[in-house]
C-alpha cells in the first residue's frame, strides 16, 4: 500500500511527547554525571583557537587538521564566541543544549519515520523507548561529543526514506546525507551502504518506490550532498593541505594497511565474530568501554545475543523491507568500525545501534503478528531489553558521575593545570590522552599517536610503532605515562636512549575509587593513577 | 497507528529522570570484596616504578595491590622481582616463598626462587625450582636456560647441555646459547662452542660475552686450525670498545690476540694493565692470572689452552 502524503506530518502531539522525554532524559543524565568527555577538550582546543584569531589549529602556527568531525568543532566554536570566549563551561553547556535538542530531534524524527511506516504500535512503542533510553546515546547527547548530531542527520535520513513523500524527498535526503557528511566525513559508508540497502530491500507495495525511482531520488539527493558539503572540503583542503583529517592519518598507521577485500571479509565473517568475540557488536549496545571489565559476565554475551539478532533482521524475508534496510546498514556498520579504524570508538556506535534497533523492531513487529504464542515471546524479549537497557544506563550514568570527578576533574585536568604552573612556554608534552591534559596545560603536544602533531606521526612511523624509539626521537621535556603504559610500552621504566627523564610527580586518584561498589570498575581503574616524568638533561647514548 | 500518549510518556520520562538523578547522586558504598582492577593498577604502579621510585614506595604500591586481592600471585611475585633488583635476596626468597603459597604452582616464582637458590650456592634444590617451573609451564626457556646452566655448574655437563639446546628451542634469549658454548668448552669441543658463540653474534652483534669468549678461543686455541688471529684482535677490540677499555677480562682477551698475531710488546703491555684493572677490581687472582701471561707475551710467545 502507498504511503499518504500526510505522513509527512504525522502525529504531532505524540512527537512532541518523544522529544520532551528524549530531551527530559537527557539533560538528566548530564545533571546526574556532568560527563564531559575527554576527547571534547581536543577539539575544543581547536574551537577556541578558531575564535580568538589563531586559526582552526589545535597548536598555534601549526595548520593540521586535528579533529574529525567539522560541526563537532565549529559548533563548540560558535558556542564560545556567543559566550564572549569568558567561559568554557559556559560554551559547554551552550553546546550541551545543542546536542540535547539534536537528540530530542533525531528521537522525534525516527518516531514520525515509524509512525510514516504503519510499524506495530508495541514494535514502534519499544524502539523508541529503547533509542531514548540507550546509555551511549544518552550520554553522548550531552558530553561533548557530535554523536546526538549524528543521530539526528541519521534519523532525517531514515525519515526522508520511509516517511516523506512527494517533490521535497529528494532535498530532505541530500540536506540529511550533507549534515551527516558534515558530522563524520566518513559518512559516506553509511550513505552508501543506506542506498544500497534500500534498492537491494525497496518494497512499493509496502511504501517503497521502484528502483528506477529511488536511483533517480539518489542522484538528485546526491548532487545536493555534494553542493553542501563541498564548501567544507574545498575550505580544509585549501587551509590544511589535505581534505583527509589528521586524525585519520595518524589513526591510521595503527591501524595498518587495510583493504576493500578485507572490508568485504570483515562483513563476511561478521555474524560469526559477532557471537564468539567481543566485538563492534557487543559494543554498540553495552555501555562505553565494556571491553574495559568491572561489568557482570552475562552482560557482553548478552548484548552480543541482542546484536547478532539486530544484524540477521536483514536475511528474514518476513520481515518489513525498511526494517531489513537498516538491519543491513547495521551489519554493514559494524564490518567498516571492526575492521577500518585501529579503535572503534564509543562515541560512533549509537548511530549503529540505532538501526540495528529499528531493525530488531521490525523483527519484534514480525513476532506480534504471527501468533499468539510469538506475540508473547516477543513481548517479553523486548521487555526484558527495555529493562536491561535500563539498568545499563542507570549504572553507567553512576560509573560516569564517578569517572568526572575523581578521574576527570580530579585528575586529568590536575596534571593539565600542575604542567602549566611547572613548565616552560616551550616545553613539549608526551601523552596518550591529549583531551583534559592537552588543554588545560596549553603546551604543544606530542600525543599518541600522533592525533596533534605531524612529529608525532612521523617518528611513530619510523620508529615502527615503538614507543620508547619514538621518544628518544622527540624527546618531549615532559612525558605522561599510565603505570600500565610503562609495562607494556616502555618495558617497565621510562628508560629513553640520550635522555634522562625523572619522576617528577604522580597523580593519583585510586584511594578515592579502588575500594567502591561500582560498575565498570576496569574504565575506572584505566585512567586512575598517572605518572609525570621530566627531561633533566640530554645525555649521550 | 495509535499515537503515543504524549503527556504520559513525558511524565514518565520525569518520573525516570528523578530516579536517575537520585541514583547516581546517592552516596557511593564501599565494596568488602576484592577489587582486581585495582589490584591490577597498583601492581603496575609498583612495577613501573621500580627503576624510578624508592623500594619502599615499590613494595607498599605491591602490599596494596595483595591487599586488594590477597589471591593476586603475581603482585607477590613483581615484588620478589623488585626485591632482586635492589639486590635484597632475602626479601626476594621470602616474596616467592609468599607467591607460592598463594599459587604452589607459579612458575616465575619458581624460577626466580630456582636463582636465588643458586645465587646462595644452593644447587640441588634449585633443580628442583627449575624443574617445578617448567613443569608448570611447559617450554618456559628462562627456566630451561637456567635449569641448564646450573647443571653444567654442577659438572653435569651433558645434561646441562641438552637442558640447554632444548631452552633455545623453546626460544631461550642469547644467554642460553653462551651458556651452552660454554657448556661444549667445558667439554673440550671447541669447535661447536665457536659456532655457538658465532650464532650468537650473528644474532646480537654486540653481546660482549660472546665476543669476548670468541675472541679468547681463537687467540688461544692449540688446534691451529680453530685459531684466527687477525679476526680474535678484530673481535677483542670490539669488546673492548663497548666496555669502554675498563673491563680486565675483555683488556686481556686484547692482549692474547695481539700476541696470536706476533705483536708481543703491545700484548705484554696490555695484559700489565689488565692485571692492574683486575687488582683495582679486588680481583687479584684474575690479576695474578693475567700477570703470568703478560710474561709469557714478554718471552715472545702466544698463550695456548
Amino acid at each position: 500500500m502507498q504511503a499518504r502524503s500526510d505522513a509527512r506530518t504525522g502525529p504531532l502531539f505524540s512527537t512532541l511527547g518523544v522529544f520532551l522525554a528524549a530531551v527530559i532524559l537527557a539533560l538528566a543524565f548530564t545533571v546526574a554525571t556532568n560527563h564531559i568527555w575527554e576527547d571534547y577538550w581536543i577539539t575544543f582546543r581547536s574551537a577556541k583557537n578558531l575564535v580568538t584569531g589563531h586559526g582552526l589549529v589545535h597548536q598555534h602556527g601549526e595548520r593540521l587538521h586535528t579533529f574529525t568531525s567539522p560541526l563537532g568543532v565549529l559548533l563548540p566554536a560558535l558556542c564560545s564566541l556567543l559566550t564572549g570566549n569568558q567561559s568554557d563551561l559556559a560554551a559547554l553547556w551552550l553546546f550541551r543544549m545543542i546536542g540535547v535538542a539534536a537528540f530530542g530531534g533525531a528521537a522525534a524524527l525516527m518516531w514520525l519515520s515509524v509512525s510514516a511506516m504503519k510499524l506495530h504500535c508495541a514494535a514502534a512503542g519499544l524502539l523508541i523507548l529503547w533509542l531514548i533510553t540507550d546509555n551511549k546515546s544518552l550520554d553522548f547527547a550531552t558530553n561533548g561529543m557530535e554523536t546526538s548530531i549524528l543521530l539526528l542527520f541519521v534519523s532525517w535520513m531514515l525519515w526522508a526514506l520511509f516517511a516523506c513523500r512527494g517533490p521535497t524527498q529528494w532535498r530532505h535526503l541530500g540536506t540529511a546525507w550533507a549534515g551527516l557528511m558534515w558530522t563524520r566525513p566518513d559518512s559516506f559508508i553509511t550513505i552508501a551502504a543506506m542506498a544500497a540497502a534500500v534498492l537491494i530491500f525497496t518494497n512499493a507495495r509496502e511504501g517503497g518506490k521502484t528502483r528506477k525511482e529511488w536511483l533517480q531520488l539518489f542522484l538528485k539527493a546526491a548532487v545536493l550532498c555534494t553542493i553542501l558539503y563541498l564548501p567544507w572540503f574545498a575550505w580544509a583542503w585549501w587551509y590544511y593541505g589535505t581534505p583527509v583529517p589528521h586524525t585519520v592519518t595518524a589513526k591510521g598507521g595503527l591501524a595498518g594497511t587495510k583493504t576493500l577485500l578485507g572490508g568485504l571479509w570483515s562483513f563476511v565473517k561478521q555474524p560469526v565474530v559477532l557471537f564468539l568475540e567481543s566485538s563492534t557488536g557487543e559494543s554498540a549496545l553495552a555501555p562505553a568501554n565494556l571491553r574495559f571489565g568491572g561489568w557482570p559476565a552475562a552482560l557482553g554475551p548478552a548484548c552480543r545475543v541482542v546484536a547478532g539478532l539486530a544484524y540477521m533482521v536483514w536475511l528474514v524475508p518476513g520481515v518489513r523491507w525498511q526494517a531489513r534496510a537498516a538491519s543491513f546498514v547495521f551489519a554493514v556498520f559494524l564490518a567498516y568500525l571492526d575492521y577500518f579504524p585501529a579503535y572503534p570508538a564509543s562515541w560512533y556506535l549509537p548511530a549503529p545501534a540505532w538501526l540495528g534497533l529499528l531493525g530488531l523492531a521490525g523483527l519484534v513487529e514480525c513476532a506480534f503478528q504471527a501468533g499468539k504464542a510469538l506475540r508473547r515471546v516477543a513481548a517479553t524479549v523486548g521487555v526484558m531489553l527495555l529493562i536491561m537497557g535500563l539498568w545499563m544506563t542507570f549504572q553507567t550514568a553512576r560509573t560516569f558521575a564517578a569517572q568526572q570527578q575523581w578521574v576527570e576533574e580530579g585528575n586529568r585536568k590536575q596534571i593539565g593545570l600542575w604542567l602549566k604552573d611547572h613548565a616552560q612556554p616551550d616545553d613539549t608534552v608526551f601523552m596518550e590522552c591529549l583531551g583534559y591534559i592537552g588543554y588545560y596545560s596549553g603546551l604543544r603536544t606530542h600525543d599518541w599517536p600522533g592525533l596533534s602533531s605531524q612529529a608525532m606521526v612521523k617518528a611513530a612511523k619510523a620508529s615502527r610503532y615503538d614507543w620508547a624509539a619514538t621518544l628518544a626521537e622527540l624527546k618531549p621535556t615532559w612525558i605522561v605515562l599510565r603505570p600500565q603504559e610503562v609495562m607494556l610500552h616502555l618495558h617497565g621504566s621510562v628508560t629513553i636512549p640520550g635522555c634522562r627523564y625523572e619522576l617528577a610527580r604522580i597523580f593519583d586518584a585510586t584511594s578515592h575509587l579502588e575500594r567502591l561498589d561500582i560498575q565498570g570498575k576496569g574504565f575506572l581503574s584505566f585512567d586512575s593513577c598517572f605518572l609525570v616524568f621530566h627531561l633533566q638533561k640530554e645525555v649521550s647514548p | 497507528m495509535k499515537p503515543l500518549p504524549a503527556w504520559q510518556l513525558a511524565a514518565a520520562a520525569i518520573l525516570l529522570s528523578l530516579g536517575l538523578v537520585a541514583f547516581v547522586k546517592r552516596p557511593f558504598a564501599e565494596t568488602s570484596g576484592p577489587s582486581f582492577h585495582y589490584a591490577r593498577l597498583h601492581a603496575a604502579m609498583g612495577a613501573s616504578q621500580t627503576r624510578h621510585s624508592s623500594l619502599e614506595t615499590v613494595r607498599a604500591e605491591f602490599e596494596k595491590a595483595l591487599s586488594l586481592d590477597p589471591a593476586y600471585a603475581d603482585a607477590a611475585n613483581q615484588l620478589a622481582n623488585a626485591y632482586l633488583n635492589h639486590g635484597r635476596m632475602d626479601d626476594a626468597t621470602a616474596a616467592c616463598r609468599r607467591t607460592l603459597e598463594i599459587d604452589p604452582a607459579h612458575p616465575d616464582a619458581h624460577n626466580n626462587l630456582g636463582l636465588l637458590l643458586m645465587l646462595s650456592g644452593k644447587s640441588e634444590e634449585a633443580l628442583a625450582e627449575f624443574r617445578a617451573a617448567i613443569q608448570s609451564r611447559p617450554g618456559f626457556a628462562d627456566a630451561s636456560s637456567n635449569l641448564g646452566y646450573t647443571l653444567m655448574r654442577l659438572g653435569r655437563l651433558q645434561d646441562g647441555e641438552a637442558e640447554l639446546r632444548r631452552a633455545i628451542e623453546s626460544g631461550a634469549g642469547i644467554n642460553a646459547r653462551h651458556n651452552l658454548a660454554l657448556c661444549l668448552m667445558a667439554q673440550g669441543r671447541k669447535k661447536e662452542a665457536s659456532d655457538q658463540y658465532a650464532e650468537n653474534l650473528r644474532t646480537s652483534p654486540a653481546h660482549l660475552a660472546s665476543l669476548n669468549d670468541l675472541a679468547w678461543l681463537l687467540a688461544t686455541a692449540n688446534e691451529s686450525e680453530l685459531r684466527a688471529g687477525q679476526k680474535a684482535l678484530e673481535l677483542a677490540r670490539q669488546a673492548d670498545a663497548l666496555s669502554g677499555g675498563k673491563d680486565p677480562l675483555v683488556r686481556h682477551t686484547v692482549a692474547a690476540a695481539l700476541a696470536e698475531n706476533g705483536q708481543f710488546d703491545d700484548a705484554a703491555l696490555t695484559a700489565r694493565q689488565a692485571a692492574e684493572l683486575a687488582t683495582a677490581a679486588g680481583n687479584p687472582s684474575l690479576a695474578s692470572m693475567i700477570q703470568k701471561q703478560a710474561e709469557t707475551y714478554s718471552r715472545c710467545q702466544p698463550w695456548r689452552e
